[in-house]
């Protein structure tokens, strides 16, 4: 091999070695890690315990824009009151970012539950109060490389093949909209926020970011 | 003699190198040893419920005047077996009136940024009465599913009031030995009160007392006080924390009796 080739391979991998070492810290993080009561939080503010019947087989999309750049990881949840769920339920959500599917979650739900919800008021209108107890079905993006701006509108859409009470927000900010009926879970690919009919009332959306 | 010493310091070093340090203090705050399974867990479960035999209240909370039951994994082991090498916390913050939340906070162990969090109100807090005082219980468990990932955390709170929610979490992350903390939050150290009840550690496998973390991870701490771990190789395990109650003052002057 000629000298000239030898410097070259060389150089090529102190090169490639210094954008490895740039891309990532070699050595770990040697501080501690706080358990923060404060959040990033850009969806649904409810905590009032009230539920609204999901119909089946119909996709339900709510919307949110978020109102601070989005970085690291988008999480959503979806709150369910355990109360007479039909086990092998089908529970799955679509996860948008600026129209995009992103991530899925598909659950099947087995109808046991630690401490089931119990229905403390008819609303009426199809609604119901419900005791303190909820179960939290996620969708996630995580490990995001570069962060998204503000403004940037986050879609989350759930259906499920049996009716499930869901938490609604009596206060809401966002309406949720029924896009499709459907008797199987077919997420597009691309997502019109406000296409569909408005849904009686609109899913309660965790969402969160750092 | 030359040989016995070169012997008794090599022996030494070893056992200081394999064997961690034992405590002789009790423990306190963000250390109050640690407690395992043994195996990776699939199928299986395993608890952290704390009873309250008396009040709670602290003097200062900084910097937010919140407190946390935190249930944390072990450090190193989180470096060395969680993927991505995160660490996966799950804790229940409380304020002095008993407004509290659920959360699940995931950080880089490379960088010590946040990958994840959900939280359960998503904003602020859920007032729940009782939760400070004498009987009241807190409770977390951690579900594992059939390749020991956590698949589910049961949150719960039984006191006047109750509430009680479940995160299904995406199931990257599994169950390593861990350890309780009644801490601050944001990095803050809370000085307690009063505080006193008996801590269960509960699973469907034989759980064991292991030395307590060489390298802290949680950022908080607290002066609350921990006993020492009993029934360490039984599906329950219990542990004292805080101080008891005061002792009514001595009968004096008449004042006691008909």
């Amino acid at each position: 091999m000629r000298r000239e080739q030898l410097i070259f391979i060389l150089l090529l991998l102190v090169g490639a070695s210094l954008l490895i070492l740039a891309a990532k810290p070699m050595v770990p993080y040697q501080g501690r890690f706080p358990a923060n009561v404060n959040r990033l939080s850009f969806g649904s503010s409810q905590t009032d315990d009230t539920g609204w019947l999901m119909p089946a087989n119909t996709l339900i999309s709510t919307s949110y824009v978020a109102n601070q750049s989005l970085s690291s990881f988008i999480g959503a949840a979806l709150n369910v009151y355990p109360y007479e769920i039909q086990s092998g339920t089908a529970l799955d959500l679509g996860l948008y970012v600026k129209a995009k599917l992103v991530a899925t979650q598909n659950y099947v739900l087995t109808g046991i539950y630690k401490t089931p919800a119990t229905i403390l008021r008819n609303a009426g209108s199809g609604l119901a109060e419900f005791s303190n107890s909820t179960v939290g079905y996620t969708v996630a993006l995580l490990h995001l490389t570069s962060s998204f701006p503000a403004g940037t509108k986050v879609t989350v859409t759930a259906w499920a093949s049996n009716p499930v009470w869901i938490q609604v927000d009596t206060l809401p900010l966002s309406r949720s909209y029924e896009l499709t009926s459907s008797l199987q879970y077919t997420p597009p690919e691309i997502i019109a926020p406000e296409a569909g009919s408005i849904a009686p009332y609109a899913l309660s959306i965790g969402l969160e970011s750092s | 003699m030359r040989l016995i010493i070169a012997s008794a310091l090599g022996l030494l070093i070893v056992c200081m190198i394999f064997f961690p340090p034992a405590r002789a203090t009790q423990w306190v705050g963000n250390d109050d040893g640690e407690f395992d399974v043994g195996v990776a867990p699939s199928n299986s479960y395993v608890f952290l419920q704390e009873s309250l035999s008396t009040g709670m209240s602290w003097s200062s909370s900084p910097p937010n005047n919140v407190i946390s039951m935190q249930y944390n994994p072990d450090r190193g082991y989180s470096w060395q077996y969680q993927g991505w090498e995160e660490w996966f916390q799950t804790t229940t913050f409380s304020d002095s009136n008993g407004c509290i939340s659920f959360s699940i906070q995931v950080y880089s162990m490379w960088t010590g940024g946040l990958d994840y969090r959900v939280d359960d109100p998503a904003t602020g807090c859920a007032p729940v009465s009782g939760v400070l005082q004498t009987s009241a219980v807190w409770y977390i468990q951690e579900d594992m599913n059939s390749v020991s990932r956590i698949s589910d955390v049961y949150f719960g709170l039984t006191a006047g009031g109750s509430r009680s929610h479940t995160f299904y979490p995406l199931q990257n992350w599994q169950w390593l030995r861990s350890n309780l903390c009644w801490c601050g939050t944001n990095g803050g150290a809370t000085t307690f009160a009063n505080a006193g009840g008996t801590s269960y550690m509960g699973s469907n496998l034989n759980m064991w007392a292991v030395a307590p973390p060489i390298q802290i991870a949680t950022a908080e701490n607290s002066n609350m006080p921990y006993g020492q771990f009993q029934g360490s190789g039984t599906t329950l395990m219990t542990q004292s924390f805080g101080w008891s109650p005061p002792t009514p003052p001595p009968c004096s002057g008449g004042g006691c009796g008909h």
